[in-house]
């Protein structure tokens, strides 16, 4: 996505973290706050002494919008105190759309958390979960006041916006009072598993779950995450999926372990599909000297390549990485996403190491790769199983396999897997591969992992 | 008949810690300086013991009667307390808190012993030091993974060398203490073997857990090293002093014992804490495999076992909620 030699993993951050640690960091996120200058806004060059002219059409908008937007926070139970807070849009006189990651905390604790929304106007009131899609990070939510206005979708398809439409997204940043910017839609994301907008404009902190729309003021996304690293790239979740949210949904709402249960319900089919599509699209062979080994055709990988050839004092051996990150983790709270899978493989050779110290060598890189950090909130002790065996089905050379797994207390059926595999046949060379797979079913990961395994053999 | 008899203060072990030489055929022990014998114990009577020794050179010990305090010039030999008994030069009394013997000249001492303590073994000394340095060596240099560096592989080397010295260093001076003697060499020996020792099982211990891809052996090696820890302090002890080998034997192996205790549980507690668990790593080449495999079936035979484990652990902690 850029040209910089950039971190492995993509530092996204959901827009709506406007928690007190966030409002500590406003002063280097407010530098994001000058608007592009739009092409509306490039008429008013007549005028040189205005230096950011604004748009005369976000003028328009935003007077009409005003009232149908909504702020969504999270306070809690006992003392109403807020703890995040995200936007949201009226979708019918009682019904409002926001993100899931805007209401997950009150979702998965219900019991310490509520939810209010204030309105432009600081009208407030309660609001009840409806419905939520944690795969497009959406939610339906009903307020307890009826609203005289509300928001339209853009019904076009997706590929009949151009890239460079001036695209409108409205919300709360950083709890400052409700704003309007400007920027431009830029296509699907590429390389990312969950349909994404690239909307190129300020999407702050706070904006999670409200409003993107075309210059008639029709919604065609919401706003949902942003790129720390880098400048005005942010993301939308197109609007279809809302529509469907908004057609799916009960009118009244469900109690709070039916919700837990539909999470439960969601996160194990999201994943199942996640894995049966990485199934489906397949491995490809990547070349690693004399080795062939797995990678995933998925789209939605990105590889990044480095080496430690180049440095002083000269290794004793070379080492290659190659490392394939996913974009298909969902958001599920704040300290679990789920959906990140990582193929690495690391060619090692030999430069003046012998046998014995190649050995040690390699030890010292065969560390397990999980894809997140355990959490004994969610996940069961880690445990592991190694053998000797043989890849490339009975064909490839022999392998030291290394399988480690957790579970997750409370989805039934998914685990978190990681498998390392290390070639043991040469004295100079190796191969150490890691497939790194989470939230995943056993059945799935077995049929996986035997795949990478089957895959991994030696050129002709 | 005047014989020269000798008045010995023994301390609870039965080590002379006084002795008095005194002109016989009587004498006087107590507190005061009318005493030919002064013990200068709080609990003594001043005139507390009289000894007589007679012609036939039987020794008579008397209490002095009208003494105040609980001594009142009584003695106890063998935990019975007497006011007057014959004694031999083998029998302790005890005055107040003191340990007495009485000899006479006559009292029979064993002939001269051979010199218990043979010569340090210096060459075969040095033959264990030079080959445990090597081989510690040796296993610094396989393990050089960067750009080697004299002084580095070689401190490492000199730190464990140190280390043993220090050790043997710290065991001849307990052995000065207490044994008298800091018999230094033995103690260099007996570290340099455990010390070795541990080295090559440690050594066999991976090997076999890469062999075998154990992580169970890989993660226990610790358990070996106290065990050999054990024996080399009770070989220290008994070089010190050879009395009461079960004594020292028994509470050694509780240490030990207690040891491996905690390093168990502390695994167990690393586990459950989310931490890695152990695995074999790949520390040898390929040519120290002992079987080459050829189906990949039996590696998920282990990972289907293993996830009846993850289920039972979810299934502990949904009931531990």
């Amino acid at each position: 996505m850029i040209g910089c030699n950039m971190a492995l993993a993509p530092r996204f951050v959901l827009v709506f973290l406007l928690t007190v640690a966030m409002l500590c960091r406003a002063g280097s996120v407010s530098a994001q706050d000058d608007p592009p200058t739009s092409p509306q806004g490039s008429a008013a060059h007549a005028e040189p002494a205005r230096p950011a002219p604004v748009s005369s059409t976000a003028e328009r908008i935003f007077e009409t919008a005003r009232g149908k937007l909504l702020q969504i926070r999270t306070e809690l139970g006992a003392s109403g105190r807020q703890t995040t807070l995200g936007s949201g849009f009226l979708v019918d006189a009682d019904l409002a759309l926001t993100n899931y990651h805007v209401v997950s905390q009150y979702l998965l604790e219900p019991d310490l958390y509520r939810l209010e929304y204030f309105t432009a106007a600081n009208d407030r009131g309660a609001v009840q979960v409806l419905g939520f899609d944690i795969a497009d990070d959406l939610a339906l939510v009903k307020i307890d006041h009826r609203q005289p206005e509300h928001f339209s979708f853009d019904t076009r398809k997706l590929e009949d916006l151009v890239k460079g439409e001036q695209l409108y997204a409205m919300g709360n940043p950083l709890d400052i009072g409700f704003a309007i910017v400007e920027g431009t839609y830029n296509g699907l994301v590429e390389r990312s598993y969950t349909p994404r907008i690239h909307f190129s404009g300020a999407v702050n902190q706070g904006m999670s779950g409200g409003p993107a729309v075309t210059s008639n003021g029709d919604v065609v996304g919401i706003n949902v995450a942003t790129r720390l690293d880098g400048e005005l790239v942010s993301f939308l979740v197109p609007a279809q999926y809302a529509m469907a949210l908004l057609a799916r949904a009960p009118r009244d709402p469900p109690k709070p372990d039916a919700l837990r249960a539909e999470l439960g319900r969601q996160i194990a089919a999201r994943e199942t599909e996640l894995y049966a599509r990485l199934e489906a699209v397949g491995l490809q062979a990547a070349n690693f000297g004399p080795y062939i080994a797995a990678e995933s055709k998925a789209s939605w990988f990105t590889c990044w390549g480095n080496t430690n050839a180049e440095q002083v004092p000269k290794p004793r051996a070379i080492v290659e990485n190659t490392n394939c990150s996913s974009d298909s983790d969902a958001f599920i709270a704040n300290d679990l996403r789920i959906g990140h899978l990582y193929v690495t493989h690391s060619y090692i050779r030999s430069v003046d190491l012998n046998a014995f110290q190649f050995a040690a060598y390699v030890a010292t890189q065969n560390g397990l790769q999980w894809p997140a950090r355990w959490r004994e909130k969610w996940h069961t002790p880690p445990r592991c199983t190694q053998d000797l065996t043989r890849a490339g089905a009975g064909k490839g050379p022999p392998v030291e396999a290394i399988w480690c797994a957790r579970t997750y207390k409370d989805f039934p059926d998914l685990y978190d897997i990681a498998i390392t595999t290390i070639t043991q046949d040469r004295n100079a060379e190796a191969l150490v591969s890691r497939l790194s797979l989470q939230a995943v079913t056993y059945e799935a990961a077995q049929k996986l992992g035997a795949q990478f395994l089957e895959a991994l053999k030696w050129h002709e | 008949m005047a014989r020269v008899i000798w008045v010995e203060v023994v301390s609870r072990s039965g080590q002379v810690v006084t002795r008095h030489r005194c002109a016989g055929p009587a004498l006087r022990i107590g507190r005061s300086y009318r005493s030919d014998v002064i013990v200068d114990d709080p609990a003594v009577a001043p005139d507390h013991l009289r000894v007589t020794q007679s012609d036939d050179g039987a020794i008579l010990v008397e209490g002095v009667p009208g003494q105040t305090g609980s001594a009142d010039g009584s003695f106890a030999i063998g935990g019975e307390r007497r006011e007057r008994s014959l004694i031999d030069g083998d029998t302790v009394l005890r005055i107040g808190h003191t340990a007495l013997r009485i000899r006479d000249e006559t009292y029979a001492v064993p002939a001269a012993a051979a010199i218990a303590e043979p010569k340090p073994r210096w060459i075969e000394l040095a033959v264990l030091i030079v080959v445990t340095l090597l081989i510690n060596g040796l296993l610094v240099w396989l393990n050089e993974t960067s750009e080697p560096k004299f002084l580095r592989d070689a401190g490492a080397v000199g730190v464990l060398a140190g280390g043993v010295l220090l050790w043997s260093g710290l065991w001849a001076l307990i052995s000065r203490i207490f044994a008298g003697a800091a018999r230094f060499p033995r103690h260099l020996g007996i570290a340099a073997s455990a010390f070795l020792f541990y080295t090559i099982y440690s050594l066999l211990a991976e090997a076999a857990a890469f062999s075998l891809s154990s992580a169970a052996i890989a993660g226990n090696l610790e358990a070996g090293l106290l065990v050999v820890l054990g024996i080399a302090c009770f070989l220290h002890l008994q070089s010190i002093a050879p009395s009461r080998p079960r004594l020292k034997a028994g509470v050694i192996v509780l240490l030990v014992v207690t040891g491996i205790a905690v390093q168990i549980t502390g695994h167990l507690e690393q586990l459950k804490n989310g931490q890695q668990p152990n695995i074999a790593r790949t520390t040898f080449p390929p040519a120290f495999r002992l079987a080459r495999a050829e189906s990949e079936d039996q590696f998920f035979a282990a990972v289907d076992a293993l996830r009846r484990q993850l289920e039972a652990d979810r299934t502990a902690s949904a009931a531990g909620r």
